[in-house]
């Protein structure tokens, strides 16, 4: 499965892997309308800083996903073929029991329309996902590995 | 009638008995396996009955899981059958179905109990009149929609975690809902009394009345033997076309009378005795969910944990186990996560600082938002968090952990807490993806 791994050292904590990550969830895909016309949907991947370290956290995909078990709807589940752990936003309720239940705080609360739980989706449909494509000092690393 | 012989016989068909099956799966891709309900459903989301009444999901939204679980997963779908005559020795089940007629007899090598919980219902006048429901599966909630168009005044008696979702639900759709508490606060076993108040708010802000200190005690019906009002403990009369009890519910072993499994003593409210690995006391039967104890990984002890993410996870271990593994549950705790119009809270561990040594409370309170944290020697043992729950889990993840949050006591709460702050050894596991059932 493909899988995001930070590389801490080289993070510069510039946060543009969350503000591409917006403009790739958001309605237009367009990062002046993304700001200016529309609001922005949340990050799925936080910068977390602290002195000179950063890093960037988002779902880590886990082959034991707790939001998953704990979902009240069945709305979040292994892709059997590809190892991704999904949410199904139609089906979720936000009911905010990912959140809770996400020990590395990745589960994201979107509250723009329908109240819909939001995590790293690994951009479908982008060969490379917009946080690992536009980090400017390769801090955002996309690997294959077994699930 | 027929016998048949199957290697895992799962008797629930919630969350309980989906975990159990996609934990068997896990470990055994071809054992036989049959699941057993009453109830004659595709696997649905229970807490979701609520939401069927509200409008935001419909009849399709409530599955669980795909139509095309069961033929997936290899399972023999018993659905409308009523498991009755367990005989443990023999290792037999008698399935009789809910329409009548049709009846098995299965025989299975390895046996889940995932049969939930059943309404607590006080006994009282006029619980037999239409209108009067408790709220716990999809056909008390598919009844109360379809009566929508008659009832002006609802009352709903329990301003728990039922009773709260169905009137934050019926509050959509009626006119006028009453929910009706005898204990001092709402939501009690699951907050505090700051975030209790901030919860009831959005309830009345939104229209809903709330009585606290108050109960129902006499139902009352028109000709028809339709309700249409019901007495308060204090002499207040309540008009109402739809009365919803939602007072609690209690473990369900009827299957369990007469057979040697252990049950919890009934003054910490029954259900059936497990252990860390979901075992009964009898060898190759389990028991996991609203019917059985849990583990608490804060208070260390077994409780009736009636939760969605204990009674799946609980299930998924069972079924490993059940396939030959060893794991334990311990992933359970009083745990909450609920949106009340808009409002949204979640908690876990201990609500109230327990008045013992070494604990103590840390508390931040603005206009709309309030978060607390109880520390047990500087470990975190319960949460609360309201109004806003962004990144929750953290600190769920600390507790599970019993991670020593001294350097880092007074940034707990703050806008700035993450995991950068946290422990070499902490923050890098949390970095990495879970691999393994902890």
């Amino acid at each position: 499965m493909k899988r995001i791994y930070a590389v801490e050292e080289v993070c510069i904590g510039c946060h543009l892997c969350e503000i591409y990550c917006q403009v790739e969830h958001s309605g237009s895909r367009n990062i002046i309308k993304t700001f200016k016309d529309e609001v922005p949907p949340p990050s799925r991947i936080t910068v977390e800083e602290e002195g000179p370290v950063s890093f960037a956290l988002q779902c880590r995909h886990c082959p034991e996903p707790y939001c998953a078990y704990a979902c009240i709807a069945g709305a979040i589940y292994q892709d059997e073929q590809t190892g991704e752990i999904i949410q199904d936003s139609d089906k979720c309720v936000g009911c905010w029991t990912c959140v809770l239940s996400c020990t590395k705080g990745a589960v994201r609360a979107d509250t723009r329309g329908p109240r819909k739980a939001a995590k790293c989706d690994l951009c479908p449909g982008r060969e490379i996902p917009a946080c690992v494509e536009m980090c400017p000092n390769d801090a955002l690393r996309i690997v294959d590995e077994e699930f | 009638m027929a016998t048949k012989k199957i290697k895992y016989l799962v008797i629930g068909n919630s969350a309980g008995g989906i975990g159990c099956v996609e934990g068997i799966r896990r470990v055994d891709r071809k054992g036989s396996i049959a699941v057993v309900s009453d109830e004659k459903y595709h696997t649905y989301s229970r807490p979701l009955i609520t939401h069927l009444i509200e409008g935001d999901v419909d009849r399709r939204g409530m599955d669980f899981r795909p139509r095309t679980f069961y033929k997936g997963h290899g399972v023999e779908p018993y659905l409308g059958y009523r498991a009755r005559d367990l005989d443990t020795d023999r290792r037999s089940v008698r399935l009789v179905s809910t329409n009548g007629g049709d009846r098995h007899t299965l025989r299975f090598e390895k046996l889940l109990i995932a049969t939930g919980g059943k309404p607590f219902i006080p006994p009282m006048e006029g619980l037999d009149l239409d209108g009067v429901t408790p709220m716990i599966n999809l056909d008390q909630s598919v009844e109360v929609k379809n009566k929508l168009n008659r009832v002006r005044h609802a009352v709903v008696l329990g301003a728990g975690l039922i009773g709260t979702k169905t009137a934050q639900a019926l509050s959509h759709q009626v006119e006028k809902v009453t929910m009706v508490e005898l204990a001092d606060r709402i939501l009690s076993p699951v907050t505090d009394s700051v975030s209790s108040n901030m919860a009831a708010d959005a309830f009345r802000r939104n229209g809903v009345q709330v009585l606290l200190g108050n109960t129902v005690t006499e139902i009352r019906g028109d000709s028809k033997g339709r309700v249409s009002e019901v007495l308060l403990k204090d002499g207040t009369l309540l008009p109402c076309e739809l009365f919803v009890v939602a007072i609690g519910v209690r473990p369900r072993t009827e299957i369990l009378e007469g057979t040697e499994v252990v049950l919890a003593n009934m003054k910490i409210g029954g259900g059936v005795d497990v252990d860390i690995n979901m075992r009964t006391n009898l060898e190759g039967i389990y028991a996991c969910g609203d019917c059985a104890h849990a583990h608490d990984f804060i208070t260390g002890g077994m409780r009736l944990l009636p939760l969605w993410p204990n009674a799946y996870i609980g299930g998924r271990i069972a079924g490993m186990n059940m396939a030959g593994s060893t794991y334990q549950h311990r992933w359970a705790t009083n745990m909450n996560s609920v949106d009340f119009f808009g409002f949204p809270m979640v908690s876990a561990g201990f609500m109230l600082k327990p008045d013992k040594k070494g604990f103590e409370e840390i508390t931040r309170r603005e206009s709309v938002r309030y978060s607390k944290v109880i520390l047990k020697d500087d470990v975190i043992q319960g949460l609360i968090m309201a109004g806003d729950v962004d990144r929750a889990g953290i600190y769920l993840g600390l507790m599970r952990e019993k991670v020593k949050t001294t350097s880092f006591k007074n940034e707990l709460l703050t806008d700035e807490f993450a995991v950068v702050h946290l422990p070499l050894e902490v923050k890098e596991k949390i970095k990495k993806p879970i691999m393994e059932i902890e």
